[in-house]
Formats: structure tokens, sequence, C-alpha cells
């Protein structure tokens, strides 16, 4: 019960926090899955975190049929299967926190009030 | 008797202006004209979009969104566009929430690390890595989008705090940047047009119809819910040469400033009056208060409610259309 109790409060705090999952992806590979169109409409695009790891939400996974091939730039085969690669891969849970801020920071002009 | 209550069912019909069908191969006549058939049709450009959707929406929600068209079109605001997506469609299932309804098959966007959709409310990114790309460069295939007239279009439904972040193409190295931030931390907007300098001032709701224009070399504002929040006179550079990004900004064809928003629609095009920014607000918003998902208060609810009676008129009458063709049809 009292482990329970722990999950439950675990999760309500990571919900919270605005914990979610991601997988990662290799650096090695994630110029050939930059912008990667899985058709028309929808794609993956690997975002690079503070600590130098590139990451993907876990929720793409749902997204990619199977047999889905990826080359690299030389194209060479990194994979037969795009999913199964995917689903291969560590997960890590990350907060907001663990993205990096944009490099461009707004300067704020304060407005002349006439 | 069966004629008599097939003739009972066509007065509705007759009485909202359509004449209709034949019945055993005979002609049936009301008032001494001949009923004959007339499907409904929407306009052109809205037909376009129609037969590009893999799925299609109910009738009712075609009634809606032809309204939507059909009425920009008659404003003339839809032929200043350049591009225009209504994420909050029906579904998404092959794309058709992503479908360029300026010209459906060209300039069709794609969502990136799967943005979470919701009909009739569009997409919601995570503010870290889910973004939508245009798949249009404004300065390659901007036709009523130029230098010194240019619009950002944007409909969020979300009211979001959130710095640097936002939704466009920023931090170019040919400083050719268009942006808006829709709220920052400090409660403001911020935009550039154009140009690469920030142009800033107090905002804090970051939910509605905001609107980003450059209407002269020297003149830029953003409206949002039909006001202006911004009215500035910095001088415009050149038009974007990298693709625009919703839910995040490209910057230098690197994706950045991630946004936690939730959009509803997006378009780029010629830059737009006063009157074009009443249209278009006035009109998306009609549609999303039809569909129950509209964010904006309107400031004149009798005006609200003339139109939206006269889209569940329309709404109405496709309706029934629909149940003369099934009586037709199943006609012995």
């Amino acid at each position: 019960m009292k482990t329970l109790l722990l999950i439950i409060c675990l999760s309500i705090s990571g919900v919270l926090l605005g914990q979610d999952k991601y997988i990662e992806i290799p650096a090695k590979d994630a110029p050939a899955l930059k912008q990667y169109k899985i058709n028309w409409h929808t794609g993956i695009d690997p975002v690079q975190i503070k600590d130098g790891t590139w990451v993907l939400p876990i929720k793409v996974i749902d997204m990619i049929p199977s047999d889905i091939k990826i080359l690299d730039v030389a194209e060479k085969e990194i994979t037969p299967d795009l999913r199964e690669y995917l689903i291969s891969k560590p997960t890590k849970i990350l907060l907001t926190t663990d993205f990096k801020e944009p490099e461009i920071d707004p300067v704020i002009i304060p407005k002349i009030i006439r | 008797m069966k004629r008599l209550l097939f003739l009972l069912l066509l007065i509705p019909a007759l009485s909202f202006g359509q004449s209709v069908y034949t019945y055993s191969g005979k002609a049936v006549t009301y008032g001494g004209d001949v009923v004959i058939s007339v499907p409904s049709t929407y306009c052109t450009e809205y037909q376009a979009v129609y037969d590009a959707y893999t799925t299609k929406p109910s009738d009712e929600v075609a009634a809606i969104d032809n309204t939507f068209v059909a009425g920009l079109v008659s404003d003339g605001a839809w032929a200043k566009l350049d591009v225009a997506w209504v994420y909050a469609s029906h579904t998404n299932g092959a794309g058709e929430a992503l479908i360029n309804w300026k010209l459906p098959g060209t300039y069709d966007a794609t969502a990136y690390n799967a943005p979470t959709f919701t009909a009739y409310e569009g997409f919601l990114g995570d503010g870290n890595t889910q973004y939508i790309d245009c798949n249009w460069i404004p300065s390659v295939s901007g036709v009523n989008y130029i230098q010194n007239s240019a619009s950002q279009i944007i409909y969020i439904r979300t009211d979001v705090t959130q710095s640097s972040s936002g939704h466009g193409t920023l931090a170019n190295v040919d400083s050719k940047d268009c942006v808006i931030y829709p709220r920052t931390n400090s409660n403001n907007a911020q935009i550039r047009t154009n140009d690469a300098l920030w142009k800033t001032d107090v905002n804090a709701d970051g939910s509605g119809m905001f609107i980003n224009t450059r209407t002269a070399s020297d003149l830029h504002k953003l409206y949002r819910n039909k006001g202006v929040i911004i009215n500035e006179t910095n001088g415009s550079i050149g038009v974007p040469t990298h693709s625009p990004y919703c839910l995040a900004f490209n910057d230098n064809d690197v994706t950045d400033g991630f946004r936690a928003d939730q959009v509803s629609f997006y378009a780029w095009g010629a830059g737009l009056t006063q009157t074009d920014v009443d249209n278009l607000t006035d009109r998306f918003e009609t549609r999303m208060d039809a569909l129950g998902t509209g964010v904006i208060a309107m400031i004149d609810p009798l005006e609200q409610l003339n139109d939206l009676m006269f889209i569940q008129y329309l709404a109405f009458q496709q309706r029934i259309n629909n149940y003369e063709n099934i009586i037709i049809n199943n006609m012995p």
C-alpha cells in the first residue's frame, strides 16, 4: 500500500514538474534524422539538450510504421527499420529545464510613453 | 398517401429556395413548377480543400468551413493570403489538418515530433521538441508577401507565458526575420516583421488572433483580437529566406524557441488593413464558435448571435438536402 502511494505521489509530482520520456539518439545518427519525413505531413527531428544528448519524444514511435529505412549522409544504411531502431534506444525522463534555452535573447526596447 | 407524404417532406426544402426531384420517373411539380434536385455546392476555394481531404468532414462542418472561406473571399482578405493552414480541422489521420487551404497539395505543412492534435482545436506543442514546418519560403514563394507588405497571422487557443519562444523565423544571418512572441514572462508581446529589431509592448494574454503586419517600409503593427498592441516605425530589411515554423521558430535552419501553445490557424500574406484584420478575426472566430472551440469574447453579442444563427441555418439547409437525397435514392 505504501509503495502504491509512493508511486502515485511520484507520478503526480512528475506530471506537475513537466517530466516526459524521451528516446536518446546517438550523436552520429542525429544528422541523418534531421527533419526526416515519415510521410508528407509527419516527421521526426532530434533536438539537442543541455548535456549534449540528442533526443526525440517517445510518442513519435506511435506514428512510425514498420519498414522505414534510414540512410546516413553517405547513403550508408543506419537502420532497415526506423521504428525498431527507435524502440531499441535507451530512454530518459527529462524536465523542461534540461532543454537548451534559445541562443537569441530578446533585446527589450522600452516603449517611450508619449 | 405516399405521394402526399413525399410532397409534405418537400415543403421545408422549397421554403429554403431549393427546388427538387422526380418521383417514379416523372417530374414532380409544385405550384406548377417542375421540381428538380440541386446538389449543395461549395465555393470554388473551399471545394478544393474539401476535395483534398482523405476523410471528409460532416456536412455541417463543411458548411461552416465553406461559410468561413466564402466570407473571406467576398471580403477580399482571401486574395491577400499566400498560404493558410486550418489546424483546427475535423481530423489529422491523413494530414488533413496540415493542408494549405490556399492551394491544397502545394506548401502543405509537416508536423515534427508529434505535436498533439485535437479535432476542431488544432496542434499543441510541448515547448521542447514539437513544431510545424510551413514548407514555404517567403523569399522564394511569396506572392502577396513582399518586403513592405507582409503579414503573419496566428490564432492561439491557449494563454501561455513563455520567454525566448515564438512562431516564425528568427535570428537569421541575413537579418530577414518575421516572428511573434505572443506573451513573454514579463507580459509583453514582441515582433519582428521583415527586419531584425525587436518591437515590444505590453500584452498579458497569449491567446486569440495575433496579426503581425507590415504595410509600409517604416510601418508595422501587431494586432491582437482586432486591437493594435504594437505600432512601430522600424524600417524593413527584406523577406525571410527561411521557411517559417509554428510552435517554434526557424533559426537559420535550426529549430529553436519552442512554445507550448495550441494553435488553430496559421497564415501568411500581404500587409493587412484594419478592415482586413477585423474580417479575418471575425470570420475565423465565428467558425470556431460554431464548432464550440472559439476563445475570443466577441464584442457585439448580437452580431455573434446573428452569425451563429446564419451558420446554423446553413447547416440545417445542408441536413435537409441530405434527407431529401436519401429519400430520392430510396424511392422505388
